[in-house]
């Protein structure tokens, strides 16, 4: 919770962003005033007319049943990851036992947030934790409130997309 | 019989006519014994003396070849205008004879006694330690595990590449075992460590690569109030340089062009420098193994650069080695392609990223 998924959402939304934010009431968890408690999104229009939609999913626990709603058949995987929680390390392994799988079936880029005020743990401990699950996953420090920091996640995102296995034999994929 | 060794002395970006009247100098110099000769292709004449002009900056590929190749004393061509790149041993422009014997005289004097610590190393040592310290037969590779065999020379190289590039003061502090204190302009370093803690063979290598430079021993105080507040490098990101500090074009020894690389993790973002090729490079290496040839062909035939990322992957321990996978050549292309053309690339122009 506080992570910045709700601002990285607004960052990259070309319309203002569908968000369900409420009075936080769990202060001890976390200060900030106001909490996900559905999910945000947001919206890219392309060339004809698609649209990218981005889903936010609500990072406390209760939630959790919607994690594996939103990943399913998502091209890729932002884990963003606050550094100034008392554990981040053990938050973001939680996400990984749920998105392990669907990271691994896809691709998956980890944001660490307010990584500059809190240094600790660095982008090397959760690159580390990330191979116990058997994932090369980049990472990087980013401001969820900086559109570039967010589209650089993206971009980073794509490559991964675009790098993902060649089809085999007895397969085709139509551009 | 003359027993003295004989030094080589080679130029870069310098003109025309100064390169004949350097050449002709050194044929008649006689303060240094006659023990000069002059090379005009700095980078195959493994240099032992090399006069840079300010001109030409450290990157480029005939600098970092003739710095491989024979970690020359380097010294500063100094104009008018331009200050010398080197700040240790200069040679004005115009030349003047009396000015390039006294040159010699020193960078004679200097190499001598580099040589007789080598010998005296070497003596110390015995056989094993024989080889030229650039050939990397350190025997202290076993007490550093942390550090790959074959990765000192090019992190003495990488080191050496931030002495000159660098303005200010650089501390470097390795696994509590060294510590090293560039003081930038005024070049000299310091150095607190015992030679033989297990990184003895990249101090004798950085002396090697940076002879012209003034050695002595520090002690806390002066590396607390030197350094010790300042932001620190990584040692990931300077294993990651000393890759990329290696000969252009060169893999590292340890890595096989026959077979495909896989990499166990990513490259530091810093590292990477916001580069796309390097994005895509990292994300193809981490999907599946990759061979060379697939990986310059995804990122428009750069050999090079494919070279030289997979040697900083190497130096930073990111990369496996396996047997390579028989893929058809254009389906590691063309896939990127097709996405790009498509739904990729329609994401990256509705979100105004450029393409790589």
């Amino acid at each position: 919770m506080g992570v910045g998924k709700t601002t990285a959402i607004a960052a990259v939304s070309e319309r203002p962003p569908i968000l369900t934010e409420v009075r936080n009431l769990d202060t001890g968890s976390h200060a900030k005033a106001s909490t996900t408690v559905a999910m945000d999104y947001g919206e890219v229009t392309l060339d004809g007319g698609d649209r990218l939609r981005l889903y936010g999913t609500p990072g406390q626990d209760r939630f959790d049943f919607m994690w594996r709603v939103v990943a399913r058949d998502a091209l890729g995987i932002v884990v963003l990851a606050d550094n100034s929680r008392a554990d981040p390390l053990a938050d973001t392994r939680r996400y990984l036992d749920v998105f392990a799988d669907a990271i691994g079936k896809s691709c998956g880029v980890i944001g660490v947030t307010r990584g500059s005020e809190h240094p600790n743990p660095g982008v090397a401990d959760y690159a580390a934790l990330a191979a116990e699950f058997e994932l090369a996953l980049p990472v990087f420090s980013v401001d969820p409130r900086s559109r570039r920091d967010v589209l650089l996640l993206l971009d980073i995102l794509f490559h991964q997309i675009e790098a993902m296995d060649p089809p085999g034999p007895g397969r085709s994929v139509r551009p | 019989m003359n027993t003295e060794p004989e030094y080589t002395l080679s130029v870069i970006g310098l003109g025309e006519i100064e390169r004949r009247l350097l050449a002709t100098l050194t044929r008649i110099s006689t303060k240094s014994g006659r023990r000069w000769r002059f090379a005009d292709d700095a980078a195959t004449a493994e240099p032992d003396a090399l006069i840079i002009d300010p001109l030409v900056s450290f990157a480029h590929p005939q600098v970092q070849q003739a710095l491989a190749s024979g970690h020359p004393t380097l010294v500063g061509f100094r104009r008018s205008q331009l200050q010398s790149r080197v700040n240790v041993l200069t040679l004005n422009s115009p030349v003047r004879p009396t000015e390039f014997e006294q040159l010699l005289a020193v960078l004679t004097e200097r190499l001598d006694e580099s040589l007789d610590r080598r010998r005296r190393k070497s003596d110390d040592s015995g056989p094993a330690a024989a080889a030229p310290p650039h050939a990397d037969s350190s025997p202290h590779d076993a007490e550093t595990p942390e550090l790959p065999a074959n990765l000192e020379p090019s992190l003495a190289q990488a080191i050496v590449s931030i002495m000159l590039e660098g303005v200010g003061v650089f501390g470097l502090e390795l696994h509590g075992k060294l510590r090293l204190i560039l003081f930038l302009p005024e070049a000299y370093c310091v150095v607190v460590g015992p030679a033989n803690d297990g990184v003895g063979g990249l101090v004798e290598d950085l002396r090697a690569s940076a002879d012209a430079w003034r050695w002595r021993p520090l002690d806390d105080e002066e590396w607390i109030g030197n350094v010790a507040d300042r932001e620190r490098l990584a040692l990931a990101t300077l294993r990651w340089c000393a890759g990329l500090a290696m000969p252009p074009g060169r893999l590292h020894p340890e890595l096989s062009e026959a077979l495909a690389f896989r990499l166990v993790r990513w490259p530091d973002f810093g590292s990477l420098g916001g580069s796309p090729a390097g994005f895509r490079l990292a994300s193809l290496m981490t999907r599946a193994p990759r061979s060379l040839d697939e990986l310059a062909a995804a990122v428009s035939g750069r050999r090079g650069d494919v070279i030289a990322f997979l040697n900083a992957c190497h130096s930073g321990d990111l990369l496996v080695q396996t047997p390579p996978i028989v893929t058809e050549p254009r389906t590691l292309g063309s896939q990127p392609r097709r996405l790009a053309e498509g739904l990729i690339g329609r994401l990256r122009k509705a979100l105004g990223i450029v393409a790589s």
